[in-house]
């Protein structure tokens, strides 16, 4: 909406890379060198690849974050990347799911990292550099299947499951062209939104970021998948921090995501959300504190969308733990160990639950789904997959690295691991909002308690700033979910905020004792940052990636909340400077 | 009281903004009008508390920089920064004892973090802001570490330094102009595609980047003495490096690297392009060239290779606070008044000197980051110690600072090395320092003596833990032969421990290099230069360097190429 104005004229000027009308100099260098690769590619009578992949990311982005109507930093690169997947041996034992020691011995492409890409179309550079990460990939991987199968020499495999899943090729190319939006206009966002603070010395420190990116991702595999995919996006996120009256450090920060800047909300209306960001400090800052509360908890709408973003999405994921040499690091590589392996088929929501997953989708009930893509980072066409049904766990989103019991990809591929697209959460017979928040009080009830706790929000553990003084939090260890906005209810109807609480021991078992959920949704976007490099053993353009979540208000029928613990810092000596001489 | 906020806010506004009217022009100086103005509102509330402060500096760092770089004729980054950081030197206590004494444990002083704290770029308000906030952070940091310094003195020994922990100085003004940093970006992508794509006629070599950095540096900085100081200052670097591997995989680099304080003082592309041939030339040599082996003997080291020698061994050791530490060996604490070289040798660390001959000096400053002024620092004279590096840390024997209180923005200041000159009273020509290392070989019957012609750089340990050694990363070395023949060689570092090498220095050349780099230690990277004639040191020890393990690549490179020669590239055999 603001954007319109001032950028029609740029939608003619500013395209960002040529229309792909045609093979592109990058997919004919990849091409040229991939049967290079699969044809000759072998070093003496050792295995040759059998799998070979290179996907190259291309990005361009602004972002500048603000302080109080000034320009706090700003930055806009463009940079063109390289990860190339080279597997050796087969798809039941191969060099991948293997964990060692890393080798940084080289100054030349190291397997390690993904090459930088020369950012003009120049063919004989490309290739270059495609060649000499080829080749550290290929002696990496030689190596690493050598240490592989000395490891599990003297051990019998218990899990037999292949290391790498049938697909079958596909092809996709999007040759739309994306605008590129005016770096002004990011800056001058930020700006703007940052002068919400102004004028409010309650808040100690605040910040605004914006940032608008456009990436383009080509990918090409040795079985003959190929994709040319585009995946824009545009976020402000808006921090602020203070202490409370006894000096309990507080923060929050709010989000918006967009698959365009022409997507975000407009300035006004972040200005009035950080307005009532700014309120809700102020109202925290005198609030009174809740000791500890054990009994039931009604999660509302971005609350109840971010306790199951935090505690129940990490555990859909199939990610399996590698195979290490080094049995002194073997612990280490084993622990997180997902429990939901051990449940599929298990009931781990109530039976009028259900999860679905689904990157085909565009919006849910006219609010845009951001979590969607047409093909996923290792080539295989989007599909729906249903993760729960009726409380039952059917299966977990996988990668076409397989994992037991779930044995083909569910295009869920996301930079370096599985991960979340479009995850949907759909009551069966849901509540009304008033019914609901009667539940939660007939509940108090029967437990005999003065109040229930009502959760509006939770804060994003990423909304830090950086410069903001730590305060008693909960770091974010087992089931320690911090930054809560949370009310007592009392029967009567009144609500009383609580100033800081955090929840304690909320882990996934705890999703099979809500009670209740209600009958509309609320879509949360943020973001995932899929799977960890030193467990693939492979190099992957690791980054985080926009995750739409579709989630009822819940009732959880028994948590814990209380004050965080620790000391708490004092109150600042001299005044806030503008706060007056 | 809610309704006379908005009225208060309004007149320390213009308090703020008469102050900057009465400047002499333009926003660098409400910069500095902003940080004294909070300075002073800080100082007065905290200079009350139970634990007083006693000194506050703020010192702002703001970079603006271009980069560019280019690798094979494509350009593979160009960017533009802008950056602000703060720094904050906030005491509590008194000179003699305050916060920032070292708190002695087994293992490391804990001391001294790195906080690199980013600030905005423009804007009052939000400069305040800050400004308030991280001053309160240090503020109850400093009270808290106080505490610990106290209860740390009473426990442990008594220090075997006792001197103050920091010197009070005569407060400094000044107030350079601005500069801009102005760029032509497309001639730069141009020049710098030129300089890279003569490597891909060599199939041999892997890796060829070109890199132009060109920056402008505006510090401002107040202190709670009275200091008032904006510097700016423009710097360019063109940094040139190439990658060979041999066949036994040793990878072997070549560097060239130019600097300037001026963008249009960098070397000339018909200059640049002779270099780049040399490199071409220099990396097929090398990578054929023998290994050589551990060795011990004679040898010359060209001036910029003695420059990085004088720098590793000596400089680092002269470095006052390092004579203060119970962790470091103090090589040189108790030899001040004593010969350490030659008397012909006199060494001088000189931040005031700009340039020598047509070479600009990287470790040139007008005033270091404690606000004191640069100074002329002579350390040897006539063979003998005369004195240390001082930042504001004050040793035993020397009380005030001397002008070498430096970092990198983030960093706590320490004394730090500038530019450093070794001055010989009797020089000899290059061809009589050849002519007394092949009289030396024959004296002790060897077969031939080193000449490291270039260096990428070097290390050294000062610690108590560990060996107190040297390393000379040589790039070209040559055997010379008694009878006059050199050879290129390959695979070895230049290595020793410093006073024994120290007292091995014999003679030095008449012609003077320099090399220009950046020095990496406790208190960050900071722009050094050293300036030194070529040295005959009558015995030095070499060791084999370190090596990758990596084969060359199977396949050739990709063909097609243009002026590639391909068949050179088959697994790189002869």
């Amino acid at each position: 909406m603001r954007f319109r104005m001032s950028a029609l004229p740029l939608l003619v000027l500013l395209w960002w890379l040529p229309a792909l009308a045609q093979e592109t100099v990058l997919l004919k260098a990849m091409r040229d060198e991939m049967t290079r690769a699969m044809e000759d590619l072998q070093l003496g009578g050792m295995d040759k690849p059998y799998f070979v992949s290179y996907t190259v990311l291309e990005s361009t982005s602004s972002r500048a974050s603000a302080v109080l109507g000034a320009i706090a930093s700003r930055r806009e690169g463009s940079s063109r990347l390289l990860a190339v997947e080279v597997r050796v041996g087969d798809k039941d034992l191969d060099n991948t799911n293997f964990s060692t020691r890393p080798d940084f011995g080289s100054a030349l492409a190291s397997a390690a990292f993904p090459s930088l890409l020369p950012l003009e179309d120049d063919y004989h550079e490309l290739r270059r550099k495609i060649w000499l990460a080829t080749d550290s990939a290929y002696k990496q991987a030689l190596d690493h299947l050598s240490k592989k199968r000395a490891a599990l020499q003297n051990a019998t495999r218990v899990e037999e499951v292949p290391d790498f899943s049938e697909q079958e090729p596909y092809q996709y190319s999007d040759d739309r062209s994306v605008p590129r939006p005016d770096p002004q206009e990011v800056e001058t966002l930020a700006l703007d939104v940052s002068k919400a603070f102004d004028g409010m010395p309650h808040v100690f420190v605040s910040e605004v970021r914006a940032e608008v990116q456009l990436e383009r991702l080509t990918y090409l595999n040795s079985e003959g998948s190929s994709f040319t995919r585009l995946d824009p996006s545009a976020s402000v996120r808006i921090l602020a921090g203070t202490q409370a009256e006894d000096g309990t450090a507080l923060e929050d920060s709010i989000s918006a995501y967009g698959r365009s800047w022409d997507e975000l909300p407009d300035t006004e209306t972040l200005k009035s959300r950080a307005q009532r960001l700014s309120e809700r400090l102020r109202e925290l800052r005198a609030a009174n504190y809740l000791d500890r509360y054990s009994g039931p908890v009604l999660f509302e709408r971005q609350a109840a969308a971010a306790i199951v973003r935090r505690v129940l999405l990490p555990r859909l994921l199939a990610s399996k733990a590698p195979v290490v040499d080094d049995p002194r690091s073997s612990r280490s590589a084993g622990r997180g160990g997902n429990p939901f392996f051990d449940k599929l088929g298990a009931r781990v929501l109530p039976r009028f639950l259900g999860v679905v997953n689904d990157p085909t989708l565009e919006q849910h009930d006219q609010t845009p789904l951001l979590g969607g893509y047409p093909v996923d980072d290792e080539g295989v066409p989007a599909q729906k997959t249903v993760l729960v049904q009726r409380g039952i766990l059917k299966t977990l989103l996988a990668t076409r690295n397989p994992v037991p019991g779930v044995p083909a990809s569910t295009a869920s591929r996301r930079s370096a691991g599985p991960g979340p697209s479009n995850v949907l959460i759909v009551p069966q017979q849901g509540l009304e909002p008033d019914e609901l928040r009667s539940e939660l009080l007939a509940l108090v009830q029967e437990r005999d308690l003065e109040f229930g706790i009502l959760v509006r929000h939770i804060g994003s553990p990423q909304g830090r700033i950086a410069s903001a003084r730590r305060g008693p939090r909960g770091s974010g260890g087992q089931g320690l979910v911090g930054a809560v906005v949370a009310y007592k209810v009392f029967p009567d109807g009144r609500e009383e905020l609580i100033r800081e609480a955090e929840l304690v021991g909320v882990t996934e078992s705890s999703f099979r004792d809500i009670v209740a959920a209600s009958d509309d949704t609320f879509v949360y976007t943020t973001t995932f940052v899929a799977g960890s490099n030193s467990f693939s053993g492979l190099t992957s353009l690791r980054r985080s990636a926009m995750t739409s979540l579709v989630v009822p208000s819940l009732l959880f029928e028994d948590l814990t909340l209380r004050r965080p613990r620790g000391n708490i810092p004092r109150l600042p000596v001299v005044p806030h400077p503008l706060a007056g001489p | 009281m809610k309704s006379h906020r908005p009225l208060l806010i309004r007149l320390s506004f213009y308090c703020i903004a008469s102050i900057l009217m009465n400047g002499v022009s333009s926003a660098a100086v409400s910069v500095l009008g902003v940080m004294e103005h909070e300075l002073d509102r800080s100082v007065k509330k905290l200079a009350q508390q139970p634990t007083p402060l006693y000194f506050l500096s703020y010192e702002i760092t703001e970079e603006k920089s271009s980069y560019v770089r280019a690798s094979f004729g494509t350009i593979s980054a160009s960017s533009d920064s802008e950056r602000r950081l703060l720094d904050i030197d906030l005491r509590v206590g008194d000179y003699s004892l305050d916060n920032t004494h070292p708190i002695r444990e087994r293992f490391g002083s804990g001391s001294r973090r790195f906080s690199q704290l980013e600030i905005p770029v423009s804007g009052i308000d939000a400069l305040r802001n800050i400004l308030w906030y991280q001053t309160d952070r240090k503020f109850k940091d400093a009270i808290e570490r106080l505490t610990m310094v106290k209860a740390n003195v009473q426990v442990k020994v008594k220090e075997e330094d006792r001197a103050a922990d920091f010197s009070a100085e005569p407060p400094e003004q000044a107030l350079e102009d601005p500069h801009s940093l102005s760029l032509d970006r497309s001639i730069w992508e141009d020049k710098l595609k030129q300089y890279t794509s003569p490597f891909s006629q060599s199939s041999h070599i892997y890796a060829a980047d070109a890199a132009l950095s060109a920056s402008v540096v505006t510090r401002w900085y107040v202190n709670s003495e009275g200091s008032k100081i904006r510097t700016a200052e423009s710097r360019a670097r063109l940094m040139i490096s190439a990658l060979t591997k041999a066949e036994d995989g040793m990878e072997l680099p070549r560097y060239e690297s130019f600097f300037s304080f001026d963008l249009n003082g960098l070397p000339d592309d018909s200059e640049v392009m002779e270099k780049v041939h040399a490199m071409i030339r220099d990396l097929e040599a090398l990578r054929v060239a023998p290994i050589a082996d551990p060795y011990t003997g004679p040898a010359i080291l060209s001036g910029r290779a003695s420059g990085v020698f004088f720098h590793e061994i000596l400089g680092h050791r002269v470095e006052g606070h390092r004579q203060k530490s119970e962790q470091d060996s103090q090589t040189f604490k108790k030899m001040l008044g004593q010969r350490v070289l030659p008397e012909t040798f006199t060494v001088v660390f000189d931040p005031t000197v700009r340039r020598i001959g047509p070479t600009d000096l990287a470790g040139s400053y007008r005033f270091d980051n404690q606000g004191v002024k640069a100074q002329r620092v002579a350390v040897i004279e006539d063979g003998t110690l005369k004195r240390f590096l001082m930042s504001r840390t004050p040793i035993d024997s020397f009380s005030q600072s001397n002008g070498h209180g430096r970092k990198q923005a983030g960093y706590a200041p320490v004394s730090r090395q500038s530019n450093l000159f070794v001055e010989v009273s009797k020089p000899h020509s290059s061809e009589a320092l050849k002519a007394m290392l092949i009289e030396r070989l024959n004296a002790e019957n060897k077969e031939f003596g080193l000449f490291f012609e270039d260096i990428q750089g070097g290390f050294t340990t000062t610690g108590r833990m560990l060996p107190n050694a040297f390393n000379v990363l040589p790039i070209m070395v040559y055997r010379i032969y008694a009878d006059g023949r050199e050879e290129l060689v390959r695979g070895v570092d230049l290595i020793g421990t410093p006073l024994t090498t120290f007292s091995k220095v014999a003679a030095a050349s008449d012609q003077i290099e320099v090399f220009n780099g950046t020095c990496g230690a406790e208190s960050g990277g900071v722009p050094v230069s050293a300036a030194s004639p070529a040295v005959l040191v009558s015995q030095i020890e070499v060791q084999k360097k370190e090596k990758s393990i990596e084969r060359l690549p199977l396949l050739p490179a990709p063909p097609g190429a243009p002026h590639s020669l391909r068949v050179a590239a088959e697994g790189g055999a002869r």
